[in-house]
């Protein structure tokens, strides 16, 4: 009988999608607050968009999550910058095709929440070290000196930080899966 | 050795051994979209990162979500599984099995545009996106990307469609079957025909009166009602205005230049009974406001434009009716 697979089914479903959006949910607001420059924003927009989601119920069959969640967001900022203004301003989003290609494109207005998004999703203490040379501007030993850890350890979190970039953007396409020596 | 990723992190900061450097050239060459891909991000400059809290972002979502009960996407039998959902907890056994038939059966997803409602934009799960033009209506249901992407369409929408060769993205008219694997297109599914233009990639039309079908690059055209099916080069450059609101006119006559406006605008432009007018037009609109379309009219075609409501009249300059 298909009865009871259904009803936990669908309780799973109420669970599953509140730890998707906790999971993501700091990640994705610094992400729309790259395109909006508005923290109010991009709360807003992200809140807005799990309702969507969770009206259609679609989430949880959504392959790729991080990807689909990503593109939702931006399209949604695009959107709410759309809104915003007047005269209506069409930004078109840059064709998902170009993505598939693998070409190591990442358009100017994607720098900034694609590195907002990244950064909030290092573990606690790679954050830490990551942020302080990269927004503080700190040198290796400064940084060392500041949180009594040793040279050694502040270069193998910021190498720590690097790969995990690249895997963000492996996993986005913007680069190809080259394997290296 | 060193992990690359570490020298990297030197090399960036210009702390790098000459040995380091040569590792590092080595990758350049090995990988040069992801190097360049990590420099960028590396030197953005902004890197004000925030903290949001989850926990309050969940109950603020959930306050929003019981205030906009009233929402554009109506998932036709969600009601009903609420109400179903709570009955099941109560009277198990009977209560049960007819939620059960109900989950059984598909959910159809309906979003619609009022008349006033242009170009509104709707995501689909798999990560397309739908702009609709006013009046205009679209459905899918809960199977939707399970194997096939199929939506229905009545009325004007616009298409990106996310790629996805394992799975066919159709569009169903009443005279239509549009199907595609990524790219992008306006639909216009009339009462009489339907008309498909394509912008990017391509596109597969056929025909549901007749075994007609074609395939359609871009800037290229079908048209399908009951009796025929054309494809052909698209001539109008305004078939996507009402989406972009950029227009172009080339010696178009004032009368089709109305039409074209008047898909974009909310402001819709009407003519006096008494108005007459040979004027012709030749210009680009970039995302105008009403108040500099009706100036460049004005003077390029010496008429007077006055405004009603929400309509706006054109009258010859020198009428005796003003």
């Amino acid at each position: 009988m298909a009865a009871e697979p259904h009803k936990n089914d669908h309780l799973k479903y109420d669970e599953e999608f509140k730890k998707i959006f906790l999971e993501n949910y700091n990640p994705l607001c610094n992400y729309a607050r790259g395109f909006l420059n508005d923290s109010e924003a991009a709360e807003d927009v992200v809140q807005n968009l799990f309702i969507q989601l969770w009206e259609r119920n679609a989430l949880i069959s959504v392959q790729n999550k991080e990807h689909y969640l990503l593109r939702s967001t931006k399209l949604k900022c695009i959107d709410y910058l759309r809104h915003r203004s007047s005269k209506r301003e069409i930004i078109l989003p840059e064709f998902p095709e170009k993505v598939i290609e693998s070409k190591s494109e990442i358009s100017e207005e994607d720098i900034e929440p694609m590195l907002l998004y990244f950064a909030s999703k290092l573990p606690p203490k790679t954050r830490e070290v990551f942020l302080l040379s990269r927004q503080s501007k700190l040198t290796y030993a400064e940084i060392a000196n500041e949180l009594g850890i040793s040279v050694k350890t502040v270069e193998n979190q910021m190498g720590r930080a690097l790969k995990q970039m690249r895997q963000l953007l492996k996993a986005h396409h913007f680069i190809s899966l080259i394997p290296f020596l | 050795m060193k992990d690359i990723y570490e020298i990297l992190a030197k090399h960036f900061q210009n702390d790098t051994t000459a040995d380091e450097e040569k590792l590092i050239e080595n990758f350049k060459v090995e990988s040069p979209g992801e190097y360049s891909a990590l420099k960028l991000l590396w030197f953005e400059e902004r890197v004000d990162v925030r903290e949001f809290d989850p926990e309050n972002g969940w109950r603020m979502m959930l306050a929003k979500f019981e205030l906009q009960k009233q929402t554009k996407v109506i998932p036709i039998r969600r009601n009903y599984t609420r109400i179903a959902s709570v009955a099941a907890i109560l009277i198990i056994g009977l209560v049960l099995t007819i939620y059960l038939l109900m989950l059984n059966q598909e959910t159809t997803y309906i979003v619609e545009a009022g008349p006033q409602e242009r170009n509104k934009m709707v995501l689909l799960p798999d990560g397309s996106t739908v702009w609709l033009n006013a009046s205009s209506s679209f459905s899918y249901t809960s199977s939707f990307q399970k194997r096939k992407r199929e939506v229905k369409l009545s009325g004007e929408a616009f298409f990106e469609v996310a790629p996805d060769p394992e799975r066919p993205f159709t569009v169903e008219t009443t005279y239509s079957d549009i199907i595609v694997l990524g790219t992008s297109f306006d639909v216009n599914a009339g009462e009489l025909q339907t008309e498909v233009v394509v912008k990017t990639g391509k596109v597969q039309v056929s025909s549901l009166h007749s075994s007609d079908k074609a395939l359609l690059l871009p800037n290229q055209m079908a048209v399908v009602s009951k009796t025929k099916f054309l494809s052909h080069l698209n001539t109008d450059p305004n078939y996507l205005s009402w989406q972009t609101g950029v227009f172009k006119f080339e010696n178009t006559p004032l009368i089709r230049v109305l039409e074209a406006l008047n898909s974009y605008y909310s402001e819709q432009f009407s003519l006096d009974t008494a108005f007459g007018s040979d004027c012709k037009l030749t210009a680009e609109f970039n995302q105008l406001t009403i108040g500099q379309v009706i100036e460049i009219l004005e003077i390029t075609c010496d008429i007077k434009i006055t405004n009603e409501g929400n309509k706006y009249f054109l009258k010859n300059n020198n009428s005796t009716n003003l």
